[in-house]
């Protein structure tokens, strides 16, 4: 059998807008060449390429790029993904495969490594090489703990990464798209959340203590029952991507991959599920409480202290407690 | 209608104990039907009963697996398929052995959970249909056939959207809260030992080129205290308790 050598990124581009995952696939395909002192190959899937292809001028002369379109059909539009990317990876020997795990790469990625016949390791959080070994870390038993996965060197591996858990880096001279871009693209005012930022609180990035809120807030009056709680802790508030998203709380307090990564002594997250790109912001810090009306939230399985309830009932009988 | 659903016996993660000094996490030995795969069973059964179809559960794992297959019968399937394995194997093994005991089946619909809670790779339904040769649909919220056509109810980006879909299909179902509609019950239970299951020996497996470590917890946390089932200002006086108890209070 052939060495197998070569790093192979499949990289997406939508409308000849490359997609921020892209950027950490490429990150992590990088850094994996870079280890193992093998080339980077950068296929480049999608529509729209001559809009994007300038970008990719700048970068090295060792990587190279290929570019192949997909031409997605209703109503499986991962079926022309599956298909060209079969293609791209059967045209090499290649030692490892990024692939995308993101919203389409999740329909995509495992009938690539099925029709193929490799081994897929999903949902990977890092990647790095030990003792020319490639290995992938991943979060097992519901977030709960972690483990690696080793693969042969014999063997062609598949890994899709989580989005937002690997740092992006630029491909040439495209810059990582940020999620207040996209913000920006969809006019997502956040001047519009009732938080009440005249009040001096400390900053969320420094807090010893942060309160941050998620979609079971609701709306303005979950919000006022937070900053009460945060007032009585003298705590920084926080937000999870949900509750940006849905114009509950201001981008600038989002704790995550998408927004700060903190270690306060205490973080006590409310109406928060606890999503795997939220919690890569808040793991560390020393204490996690969780309030939560579904026990089933992941962000029980990380709290020290969980209280199952309503956010709406408990904040306002807490607020009282920690005053009396 | 010939309609299945692929079940799987995991982990119970909520009974997972993390050792404070060394990280490692202990299983409480209390594995089953998961939350996603009770969702996929419970949506099976009414698509079943939209279309007067025959419904077989089918799953990969050890003996145990077959109290699972009880319940999904006690639930609604008329028959299940226990393909035996004992042991640890990759999701190629697993979505290839599933693939062979569903082809010859000719079923129209495939219903699957998600995402498993507990090593939850999220590929094994993507990589049954891509064996078998058909196409799969995710993030399904509700799947009917009362006219002899399915139609089902998806997510697509976040907005609630419906197809017609020609068959055979596999459906992924999405991300759900609350509990599902349908249940074991006990009248189910009994009717359901009168039902088949089929045992298949999965045979061995090749030795994976994956190695998985032992899972260490990524949190070293001390003991966990959970509230539930608390008024409020009962829940509110023993967090505030121990708030003050760890001096997190300003």
């Amino acid at each position: 059998m052939a060495d197998k050598a070569g790093i192979l990124v499949l990289g997406e581009v939508f409308a000849g807008i490359i997609s921020p995952h892209t950027h950490e696939m490429f990150a992590a395909g990088t850094k994996l060449a870079e280890e193992l002192g093998q080339p980077l190959t950068l296929a480049m899937l999608g529509t729209g390429f001559e809009d994007a292809e300038p970008y990719l001028e700048a970068l090295d002369d060792s990587i190279t790029v290929v570019w192949h379109e997909v031409l997605e059909e209703e109503p499986f539009f991962y079926m022309a993904w599956v298909d060209v990317a079969a293609d791209v990876v059967r045209s090499g020997d290649y030692r490892a495969v990024i692939s995308p795990g993101t919203g389409i790469g999740v329909d995509w990625t495992p009938r690539l490594a099925a029709r193929c016949g490799l081994p897929l390791v999903s949902w990977s959080t890092g990647v790095a090489v030990a003792d020319g070994v490639i290995v992938a870390t991943r979060d097992v038993l519901g977030g709960r703990a972690e483990t690696t996965v080793s693969c042969d060197a014999d063997t062609t591996v598949v890994i899709a990464l989580e989005p937002g858990m690997i740092e992006p880096i630029n491909i040439g001279t495209a810059e990582a798209l940020t999620l207040a871009d996209v913000f920006a693209e969809f006019s997502v005012d956040s001047s519009g959340t009732t938080v009440d930022t005249s009040v001096n609180r400390p900053p969320l990035k420094e807090a010893e203590r942060v309160v941050s809120g998620g979609r079971g807030l609701i709306d303005g009056e979950g919000v006022k029952k937070l900053e009460a709680l945060a007032d009585v802790l003298n705590a920084a508030i926080g937000a999870s991507g949900a509750a940006v998203l849905q114009e509950i709380l201001p981008h600038e307090m989002q704790v995550g991959s998408s927004g700060v990564v903190i270690r306060p002594k205490l973080y006590l997250a409310v109406g928060l599920s606890g999503s795997p790109q939220h919690t890569y912001g808040m793991k560390d810090a020393q204490y996690i409480v969780a309030i939560n009306q579904d026990e089933g939230a992941p962000i029980f399985q990380m709290a020290d202290f969980g209280v199952v309830g309503d956010l709406h009932q408990i904040l306002p009988a807490l607020v009282e407690e920690l005053k009396s | 209608m010939k309609i299945a659903v692929l079940i799987k016996h995991a982990e119970d993660v909520r009974g997972v104990r993390i050792d404070s000094a060394t990280g490692v996490p202990t299983l409480a030995g209390k594995a089953g039907l998961d939350r996603t795969d009770l969702h996929a069973i419970s949506d099976a059964v009414d698509l079943k009963e939209t279309c007067d179809g025959h419904l077989t559960a089918v799953g990969i794992g050890p003996a145990a697996l077959k109290d699972d297959l009880v319940s999904a019968m006690a639930t609604g399937a008329d028959e299940a398929i226990h393909i035996v394995f004992e042991g640890e194997a990759d999701t190629r093994f697993v979505a290839t052995r599933l693939a062979n005991a569903l082809r010859d089946g000719n079923y129209d619909v495939i219903l699957a959970g998600k995402l498993s809670e507990d090593y939850g790779t999220g590929q094994v339904a993507q990589q049954v249909a891509e064996l078998i040769g058909i196409p799969h649909l995710a993030n399904v919220l509700s799947a009917d056939a009362a006219d002899g056509t399915l139609h089902v109810n998806y997510e697509l980006d976040g907005f609630a959207d419906e197809l017609t879909l020609a068959t055979p299909v596999l459906l992924i179902n999405g991300s759900r809260e609350g509990e599902p509609s349908r249940h074991a019950s006990l009248r189910g239970m009994m009717t359901a030992r009168k039902k088949t299951v089929t045992q298949i020996e999965a045979g061995e497996p090749d030795a994976s080129p994956l190695i998985w470590s032992a899972p260490m917890a990524a949190r070293r946390g001390g003991e966990r205290v959970i509230v539930r089932d608390e008024e409020p200002a009962e829940a509110a006086k023993k967090l505030a308790a121990w708030l003050r108890e760890h001096r997190l209070v300003g």
